[in-house]
């Protein structure tokens, strides 16, 4: 039902949306360029205004008699080395009388002789001269022709690969994406180097006009799959594109859901072994977070490590991962129904202990645990947004006032605090649900408050039915819990060696089912030892 | 689309959820009861010989479309609209059946309407989703079933074999009521399931799904009855809830004890699948039968009357007990009498080898006209 409210309410933003279209739609007219200079000129002018970063470089090709031209780039982003050295310098050198020729061959000889840049292309339209010089290439008119060339300079300052800030791995490759998407993708190339490794641009966002690419494996993951997340890339239509949760928004299956169906990571290694199981991953102009789809429920519950440790470890530490997640989102839960409802749950001697702990405290259990979850989102937010001198001064007031002084003045139990402490610190150990974690706790909480263990289990079974139901991409959400597959259970709650994870799961890549092709691996064969 | 698998596990859940209330057959047959079962079991594999029948011979359609294909326009859409009410009638007891255990086990002090209320809620959450309701029954028989099975050894200290002795001393009507009881009650209202039938990817095998659900289904049941037995014994008649007080007995090293929130939480969401599941098969029963594409427009109206219907239908807590006398004999009409007479009437007006429906007949317009037209006339002559 919330899902159906939500539908209706988007229908009501679009229709709102509509009646302010038209006039958008009239500006972005195409307008050819014209063999006019001036003309030309005038009209760039006319788009640019007076903004400085954006710089007419006027003179003649092959020194004081050749043609007039004007090369556009925009200061900053391209490169001023190339612009000068291989651009522009070549061209007033241009020792060739050009003023005879047509303008395909004036086109056709700087393209061949005499501009030193990798990449040319012809544009014919003026939004596609803006749209290049807005990317960083610089692009040259030139008097008489009817078209315009882009020349590759682009260059513009950006940070280094660096380790990432949110998956950080004690064993594994340590750089993270950065804000670039070329060297984003240069860092998948890195890790694939396969000619079967695509990439596929998009321009999204009418003003903004972030570029956006997918990648896939082309023998490896469905074509369906690509058509389908090209066509809701297509569909996106909207001002701006500023980070890929604006992309993740737009292309969910399930918007309403709490639930994200779209995977995102800061890590080269994670988004490439996405893509050779088959995903495809969006890699979006602007922000170090690459999008995977489809994403699975069970892909916040894996680390990268977990494949480069030993598999009992790893094994180990996922059944951790999802006993901290269900304590984090019943915990609270658990311990307002056994303190309300349920108090032969707990055995007597800690009854006698909790209740003694609880003596003084004016609140009933729910209210003190909301407070408590309350107080502890906001140490968390603040403490996210808090320069980093202060951080310690946030410690000092969460740990003294909260949790020390609140309890001796009787505002709260001890052992709320401890649930609350063992709540907020198993949240950590699945960061990407945390989001969906805190929703989920406050809505067991309130039904743990109403109608004590029948309320849980009954709020649990509606997830696991609402979860069950959810898809990405057509992929089923709980895959391969649910529909269950006995043989991808081998990378799921457990994970088997790597050698033998055989094949890629199932329904989510194409023929090509073998990951593995010599099993048992090298070394366990003894017999050929001398 | 609905693998057999899939529906199979279904299945398995739909009999584990009545399994774990069942108390009727510890009335005829005490010790003896895992005979009762077992005897149970294989006069359902029988029962579920003839649900495989009416489905090879009319395949993807469910109950529903398929009286109204073999008994015709009128008499096919009475009796389509007796399983509807039917179906719902197994809502509402099933309903009363959990709010009774949740208000007498859980929630002493909270109105029954209450725990109806947010039980229909979730259920009609679960209609909403259509067949995919069926998705998570896998994970759910091997979690339910793993907890049943720890239970087992748990209690095995506390275990008695005694218990089942002397065997077969009671007379020979008491097992016959009792496999009677464990028929209608768990085993057989898998029927409901063939709701599905127009969902499933191979409509023709279902009656081997149902089959491994009886198998899968009747395992689960018959642990819990032979643990039930073991730790029980003789006091198994004087306990309401034999399966809730065997698992109150599970007690290791002062640690491993009230395991009952485990089994509590076992039952009320296996029943909510279980009423989801009859929930489903009523709504799309009428949607089927009154040829309407969208059968959530029902969810509504029909949550509402059964909220009204469930707090009505027992005045007291003697009259439900009467009731379980002779509720088999009710279930009986739709899950034994009426199947067969479907499969005699289709056997007599179709003969040997009906011809083929498309398995796309999903609750949609004319399969008189298509497909069954020339049979009718074939059969008369």
């Amino acid at each position: 039902m919330f899902s159906f409210l939500l539908r209706k309410a988007g229908v009501w933003f679009a229709r709102k949306q509509q009646s302010h279209e038209g006039s958008e739609r009239v500006q972005n007219e195409e307008v050819h360029i014209v063999g006019d200079l001036n003309v030309v000129l005038k009209q760039l002018k006319e788009e640019v205004q007076d903004s400085n970063d954006i710089v007419i470089r006027r003179f003649r090709l092959g020194g004081s008699q050749g043609r007039e031209c004007a090369l556009v780039f925009v200061d900053g982003l391209s490169e001023s080395r190339t612009v000068n050295e291989d651009i522009i310098r070549p061209l007033m050198r241009a020792n060739i009388k050009l003023e005879e020729d047509s303008a395909t061959e004036i086109i056709a000889r700087i393209m061949h002789q005499h501009v030193y840049v990798n990449e040319i292309g012809v544009l014919h339209t003026m939004s596609e001269a803006f749209g290049s010089a807005l990317f960083g290439d610089a692009v040259l008119f030139i008097d008489g022709v009817p078209c315009a060339l882009s020349l590759n300079a682009r260059g513009w300052e950006m940070r280094s690969v660096s380790e990432p800030a949110s998956e950080a791995v004690i064993r594994g490759p340590r750089e993270s994406f950065i804000e670039n998407m070329r060297t984003n993708t240069s860092l998948i190339r890195r890790k694939i180097k396969n000619p079967a490794l695509i990439f596929e641009s998009f321009t999204i966002g009418r003003k903004t006009r972030t570029s956006v690419c997918i990648a896939y494996l082309r023998n490896v993951c469905k074509p369906e799959l690509v058509k389908e997340v090209k066509k809701r890339l297509r569909a996106i239509d909207t001002d701006s594109i500023l980070e890929s949760g604006y992309i993740e928004q737009y292309i969910q299956d399930q918007p309403g859901s709490i639930f994200a169906t779209v995977g995102y990571t800061e890590k080269p290694d994670v988004a490439a072994a996405k893509i050779l199981e088959g995903r495809v991953a969006i890699i979006v102009d602007g922000t170090p977070f690459v999008l995977t789809v489809p994403f699975v429920f069970l892909e916040s519950f894996q680390a990268p490590e977990d494949y480069y440790l030993k598999f009992y470890f790893a094994t180990f530490v996922r059944i951790i991962r999802i006993i901290g997640y269900f304590i984090t989102i019943l915990a609270p839960a658990f311990y307002v129904t056994i303190t309300t409802f349920h108090h032969e749950l707990i055995p007597t001697s800690l009854l006698i202990a909790m209740a003694k702990a609880r003596e003084g405290v004016p609140f009933p259990a729910f209210v003190e645990c909301l407070l408590m979850i309350v107080v502890f989102e906001i140490i968390r937010e603040a403490g996210i947004r808090l320069p980093r001198p202060v951080g310690q001064a946030l410690s000092i007031v969460g740990a003294l006032v909260i949790g020390e002084s609140a309890v001796s003045a009787g505002l709260i139990g001890a052992p709320m605090v401890i649930v609350i402490a063992i709540t907020a610190i198993s949240g950590f150990l699945v960061p990407t649900q945390n989001d969906a974690a805190i929703i989920l706790r406050l809505i067991l909480l309130l039904l743990a408050a109403c109608f004590g263990g029948f309320g849980i289990a009954l709020g649990l079974y509606a997830i696991l039915v609402h979860m069950s139901a959810l898809e990405s991409f057509g992929y089923p959400f709980l895959s391969p819990s649910v529909p269950f597959d006995l043989e991808d259970q081998k990378d799921s709650v457990v994970l088997l060696p790597n050698w033998m994870q055989v094949s890629r799961p199932k329904g989510m890549a194409t023929d090509q089912q073998r990951k593995v092709y010599n099993v048992p691996p090298v070394g366990v064969d003894k017999s050929d030892d001398n | 689309m609905l693998s057999v698998k899939q529906l199979s596990f279904a299945s398995a859940l739909f009999i584990v959820a009545s399994s774990l209330l069942i108390k009727s057959v510890y009335m005829f047959t005490f010790q003896d009861s895992w005979i009762s079962v077992l005897a149970a079991i294989l006069v359902a594999l029988l029962i579920i010989g003839i649900y495989g029948m009416l489905g090879r011979r009319h395949p993807g359609l469910c109950p529903v479309n398929m009286s109204e294909a073999i008994f015709g326009k009128v008499l096919g859409k009475f009796i389509a609209v007796l399983y509807i009410f039917f179906f719902l009638s197994l809502v509402v007891l099933n309903l009363e059946d959990t709010g009774s255990f949740v208000t007498s086990s859980i929630l002493p002090k909270t109105p029954e309407a209450v725990v109806y209320v947010l039980m229909i809620v979730v259920c009609a959450m679960t209609v909403s989703k259509g067949h995919k309701m069926c998705m998570y029954s896998t994970m759910m028989v091997i979690l339910v079933g793993s907890i049943l099975v720890s239970n087992m050894f748990l209690l095995a200290n506390k275990a008695d074999f005694k218990n089942f002795l002397p065997i077969l001393v009671h007379p020979p009507k008491n097992y016959a009521l009792a496999v009677h009881g464990l028929l209608m009650l768990p085993l057989c209202e898998i029927f409901v399931l063939m709701m599905f039938a127009p969902d499933m990817d191979k409509p023709e095998a279902i009656g081997s799904a149902l089959r491994a659900g009886i198998l899968i289904g009747g395992f689960l049941l018959f642990i819990i009855v032979v643990r039930d037995i073991a730790a029980m014994g003789g006091y198994l008649q004087f306990t309401n809830n034999p399966t809730f007080s065997a698992i109150r007995l599970i007690e290791i090293g002062d640690f491993l004890t009230r395991l009952e929130i485990l089994y509590a939480s076992i039952l009320i969401t296996t029943f909510t699948f279980k009423i989801s599941v009859c929930f489903y098969a009523a709504i799309a029963g009428m949607a089927r039968l009154l040829r309407i594409d969208n059968y959530r427009i029902f969810i509504g109206v029909i949550s509402i009357l059964i909220i009204v219907a469930t707090r009505g239908i027992f005045e007291s807590t003697f009259e439900h007990n009467e009731w379980k006398r002779s509720a088999p004999a009710y279930s009986a009409v739709f899950l034994i009498l009426l199947p067969i007479l479907m499969l005699l009437v289709s056997f007599v007006r179709f003969g040997k080898n009906p011809k083929k429906q498309t398995a796309s007949q999903k609750g949609s317009e004319n399969e008189e006209n298509t497909g069954l037209k020339p049979d009718m006339a074939s059969g008369e002559t």
